[in-house]
């Protein structure tokens, strides 16, 4: 098979079978769950195919597909070394988490339903991947916010859930109205959004627009999409869907796409240098703030869910410094492990009915060996500690930094890698180092046969996946980047006195038995602080309320003043013409004959005169 | 003075105008009636007149005219039995008195 039917049936198989979903197939769950997991197969299938068969140069086929005057929308696939390894991670982690939801979601009434939005989220995913013109993607990015609006709230009738997929759903919006108006002005700069068009305009410096505006603007739908200050607030209530949703939209979904697109079109940020420090000085601030607020939550997913939002951001600061296999050589390992840590996280929330740290330790903990050691993985390889995955991808990004970003943006970053050590080390030892825990005869999580399986195959995936970095770079097409690590430099040093910083503080607060609250407790202050998120979440509710207030005031002044009165207006207007004829009706017939002589006669007159 | 169409027309404009006057400006209800009756006579005439005057055929007027006395007698015979009820049930027959119309 060519490249290009590799690539249809990557999106076409899941597509197809949201659409069987929607035509009918709902009523035999078993059927459309088979057909999924088939698709899902095939997709991973097809994108392998995709990252080992795609030419060194890359492989582009069009169409016209809606042409003007104007402006030309090309429909195609574009591949090349970065999109078929993000379209590899798209589909082997999406046939994972199918897998992992067949036992999951095994007793729930939606069960069609979920596979087959499932579905159209890794259809829309790779729809964005694989596009060959913007216009595309941005249909593509438009759909994957959809698939995550639906999965978010898929069980909407908790009223929480429904909230946060809204919440998701505005929230993102926003950011794309920039995505939108960025998008536009390319168009009517260049009349075609070819990614190879917009990258060759870029490049040869012919672009009419301001490249600072158009890079902030899409910067914009970046920083909404993948959860960055000030847009990142739906992330955390994103955590009321499903465990696999957050595990697929964490880690190769929806938040990925904005830090795939910032790897698309890297030259056009790094072409503006003041869009460059934009993007490097909001990644910092968001690591920073989300990490801290890591290092507070009770809720085991939505301490992951911060440390998502903070991962996301040492990938864009990795491309932000200028490095594109830096940042994403982070978002495949971040992928692997954070996938590895809500699936695990599941294991320990259905066994525990609950999601609070605290619960998990004192009921579960390390009765649920294979939740455990998912957990644990995960967890080395998201502080950093040395030859796990996210060391690997990390140091690359903290050295680009310090080779090519301000040195306080520098600091920063090491400041938000030690907290996610902190907050890493404290995840397991609250989960799997509770002194008071219950004991617990069988293991905890010994019915979820599939469950385990998966999270089993992707911990020894998540081990591996740290060392395919020289690979990686090669199938990017940048050999000659540094993939290896000095380790006897200074920058290794340092990160690594963060990690034992983190790590060892973490230990002190939570593994040591007495009040495991923690440091940061004993300042209540900044504990409260934290806690509210810095408030972000409460300064977007004081908006949208002050908007939302504006805007009913308005409507009541039109209503009152330009509704009610046209409608009183009328009734009033009636009613004084209504008196007036009716004074003209006395009732007296001799009256009237008289009248109507008179106009006679005047008539007459007038016929006469005329 | 001599036989032509325009004494007749004028002696039955006078009845008219003498029966419009009594319609319009009479409050008896009796009285009004009167003036109808007077208006239709004075119709008649015309009717003779310009039957004996320009019509081929004389009779056809005449027998008009008839017609009219005989609808003028059942129109006084309907009118007076309404002017009865009125008076029946108000007490008075003075149009001033019915004014239920008025808004």
């Amino acid at each position: 098979m060519s490249l290009a039917a590799w690539a249809d049936v990557a999106i076409g198989a899941p597509l197809a079978v949201f659409f069987a979903m929607l035509l009918g197939l709902r009523a035999w769950p078993k059927a459309v769950v088979g057909l999924s997991l088939l698709s899902a197969t095939a997709v991973a299938v097809a994108t392998w195919m995709l990252a080992l068969g795609v030419p060194e140069e890359g492989l582009t086929t069009v169409v016209e597909w809606a042409a003007t005057d104007d402006f030309t929308v090309h429909f195609g696939f574009r591949l090349t070394g970065l999109s078929t390894a993000m379209a590899c991670v798209v589909g082997t982690i999406h046939l994972l988490v199918q897998l992992y939801s067949v036992g999951y979601m095994a007793d729930d009434p939606g069960q069609a339903r979920f596979f087959g939005i499932l579905s159209l989220f890794a259809a829309a995913m790779l729809g964005i991947v694989l596009a060959a013109d913007l216009a595309q993607t941005f249909v593509a990015w438009e759909l994957v916010g959809l698939a995550s609006y639906l999965l978010i709230g898929f069980w909407s009738h908790k009223p929480s859930a429904a909230q946060a997929s809204k919440k998701a759903f505005i929230m993102t919006r926003f950011g794309d109205l920039g995505l939108f108006a960025g998008l536009a002005l390319l168009m009517v700069d260049l009349g075609e959004l070819r990614i190879d068009t917009v990258l060759e305009a870029v490049e040869g410096g012919t672009l009419a627009n301001d490249m600072t505006l158009i890079g902030l603007l899409l910067f914009c739908g970046i920083a909404g999409k993948s959860a960055q200050f000030p847009l990142h607030t739906w992330l955390p209530d994103a955590m009321e869907g499903p465990t696999p949703v957050s595990s697929l939209l964490h880690s190769a979904t929806m938040v990925a796409a904005g830090v795939y697109l910032f790897a698309l079109l890297q030259p056009l940020f790094l072409a503006s240098e003041a869009t460059q420090l934009v993007a490097l000085i909001i990644a910092v601030f968001t690591a920073l703030l989300s990490a801290t607020v890591a290092c507070v939550e009770r809720d085991m997913k939505r301490v992951l869910a911060y440390s998502s939002i903070s991962q996301l951001s040492f990938m864009l600061m990795g491309l932000a410094a200028g490095s594109a296999f830096a940042g994403f050589f982070h978002l495949v390992t971040h992928a692997g492990f954070k996938c590895l840590l809500f699936l695990s996280a599941g294991l320990f929330i259905h066994a525990a009915h609950s999601g609070d740290l605290y619960d998990i330790g004192r009921k579960v903990g390390r009765s649920a060996p294979i939740a455990a050691i998912g957990l644990v993985i995960g967890a080395i390889s998201l502080a950093g500690v040395p030859g796990f995955a996210g060391f690997m991808s990390k140091e690359l990004v903290l050295h680009e930094l310090h080779e090519h970003a301000p040195a306080p943006l520098y600091w920063g970053a090491l400041l938000a890698s030690a907290m996610t050590a902190y907050y890493a080390f404290r995840l397991v030892f609250l989960a799997l180092f509770d002194p008071e825990r219950e004991s617990h005869e069988h293991p905890a999580d010994g019915a979820l046969k599939v469950q385990q399986a998966v999270v089993a195959v992707l911990a020894v995936a998540t081990l591996g996946i740290g060392w395919i970095g020289g690979n990686l770079a090669h199938h990017l097409g940048e050999a000659g980047h540094p993939a290896e690590i000095h380790w006897a430099s200074l920058g290794v040093g340092l990160a690594m006195g963060m990690l034992v910083l983190g790590a060892g503080l973490a230990f002190v607060d939570y593994a040591r038995g007495g009040d495991r609250q923690g440091s940061i407790a004993k300042v209540p202050v900044m504990h409260r602080l934290f806690e509210s998120g810095w408030g972000v979440d409460a300064f977007w509710r004081k908006v949208s309320d002050i908007g939302i207030a504006g805007l009913t005031s308005l409507a009541l002044l039109i209503d009152r003043g330009a509704v009610d009165r046209t409608v009183d207006g009328t009734g009033e207007g009636t009613k004084i013409a209504g008196g007036w004829a009716a004074r003209m009706q006395t009732g007296r017939v001799q009256l009237y004959l008289s009248v109507t002589l008179g106009l006679l006669a005047a008539g007459l007159l007038w016929m006469r005169v005329g | 003075m001599a036989e032509q169409l325009g004494t007749y027309l004028v002696i039955a404009c006078a009845l008219f105008g003498v029966g419009l006057i009594g319609v319009l400006l009479r409050r008896n209800l009796v009285a009004i009636l009167i003036g109808v009756e007077l208006m239709l006579n004075a119709v008649i005439i015309n009717l003779v007149a310009f039957a004996k005057f320009s019509a081929p055929e004389p009779v056809t007027g005449q027998v008009f005219a008839l017609f009219v006395i005989g609808v003028a007698a059942a129109e006084a015979a309907v009118g007076l039995s309404i002017i009865l009820a009125v008076h029946k049930a108000r007490g008075s027959i003075r149009v001033d008195d019915l004014e239920e119309l008025a808004g």
